[in-house]
């Protein structure tokens, strides 16, 4: 009697569960989107303000990101075609700033599971003057599965 | 005393595991003379591997041959050639955006010891351990692929044809048994070490030949080898 005569079925049940092991990797949206934190411009050391009734939609688009709400952080997402998205938010029907991000962007292949994505390099920040006083990079690159705040709005 | 059963059952594991252990001189003797007279010659075999990775994903096609040649007692030198193909079904290029084909084939080559030694003529059985270095050539692209936005318009791109080159170190161990005069089959866990890819960073391989999951530096892997012996001494 030959002691790895038994073998093959274990061979086989091991095959099995190996190939049946090999999961698949969650994939993260909305990873294109700028992390804007408002502070107020009042204070000497950065502190948190809550703007009510904010609306944010992207220039030339018909859907909001956000309207009427209470925030204070927001998310825009850039735009993959252009090198410059501009949007408009407002805390009133009169009161509204526009906000330009100009950014250089990078196709970046992910994983297997996930593919392609861009990540951005944000250079530059325009931006008008009804209740932002000014706007500070805090960290300019827009990664995927990277969560931090990019930019800090001081408002009035 | 509560501990009488497990002693008892370990030193019975490790006689079904390791039979060595209690060998008599005699029984080294025979063993000796079992290894000396162990028949030697070259295998051709298939290895299972690529088809039945096609029960559990079905747009790969992946095939491979397999030799062993016995050098001298206790060492085989293990070779391996073979392919593989995939091409992403609509449903995976929907799941993950992007459309895939890779075209590519394997080698690799090692050295096996056989540590399996039992006092019995003409049982040729195998316990293997060893080492291989592989080599995997493939050309793939991205047909298409979509970036979703989510707000602003999605983006559309692809990436054309192009080479990418895999080399890896593969430690394997597992049994080999006789079913038949000269007719054997065996089967290998593998662990694969990638060293060395180039060319990967603007699409990295959804497999690679031979080695796996093109994602991870190091794969578990699986052979199921059915070969048959061309003795060339006895």
């Amino acid at each position: 009697m030959k002691f790895l005569t038994g073998l093959p079925a274990i061979g086989f049940i091991v095959l099995v569960f190996i190939f049946g092991c090999q999961g698949e990797e969650a994939c993260l949206s909305n990873q294109n989107a700028v992390q804007a934190g408002l502070y107020s411009a009042w204070s000497d050391e950065d502190k948190d303000s809550t703007l009510q009734n904010v609306s944010l939609v992207g220039i030339n688009r018909i859907d909001s990101i956000y309207r009427d709400q209470s925030l204070s952080e927001f998310f825009m997402p850039l735009d993959f075609e252009s090198d410059t998205s501009t949007f408009v938010v407002g805390v009133s029907a009169t009161m509204k700033d526009t906000l330009s991000i100009v950014y250089r962007k990078e196709l970046d292949f992910i994983s297997r599971d996930c593919g392609y994505i861009f990540t951005f390099d944000i250079d530059t920040i325009l931006y008008s003057n009804a209740f932002i006083d000014s706007v500070a990079i805090a960290y300019p690159i827009v990664k995927y599965g990277e969560s931090a705040e990019n930019i800090k709005l001081f408002i009035y | 005393m509560g501990n009488q059963p497990k002693i008892l059952s370990f030193l019975f594991t490790s006689l079904f595991l390791f039979p060595g252990f209690l060998k008599s001189q005699d029984s080294e003797k025979g063993i000796k003379a079992n290894l000396e007279e162990q028949v030697q010659g070259i295998t051709l075999g298939i290895n299972l591997e690529g088809p039945v990775s096609r029960f559990f994903d079905s747009d790969k096609s992946a095939f491979s041959a397999v030799t062993h040649i016995n050098l001298s007692p206790g060492w085989f030198f293990r070779g391996e050639a073979g392919f593989e193909n995939l091409v992403f079904s609509e449903d995976n290029e929907e799941k993950r955006n992007y459309s895939y084909e890779s075209n590519g084939s394997f080698l690799k080559a090692g050295m096996l010891y056989d540590f399996f030694s039992v006092d019995e003529r003409g049982n040729n059985d195998n316990i293997f351990v060893g080492l291989n270095y592989g080599f995997a050539f493939q050309e793939h692209r991205a047909g298409g692929y979509t970036i979703k936005n989510g707000y602003w318009e999605d983006f559309h791109g692809s990436e054309s044809t192009y080479a990418v080159n895999t080399h890896w170190l593969e430690v394997m161990v597992g049994p080999r048994t006789e079913l038949f005069n000269n007719l054997y089959m065996g089967w290998t866990i593998n662990l694969r070490v990638k060293i060395l890819q180039n060319n990967s960073e603007e699409l990295s391989p959804y497999s690679v030949p031979g080695f796996g999951n093109g994602d991870n530096t190091v794969n578990v892997g699986f052979s199921y080898v059915i070969e048959y012996m061309i003795p060339w001494k006895k």
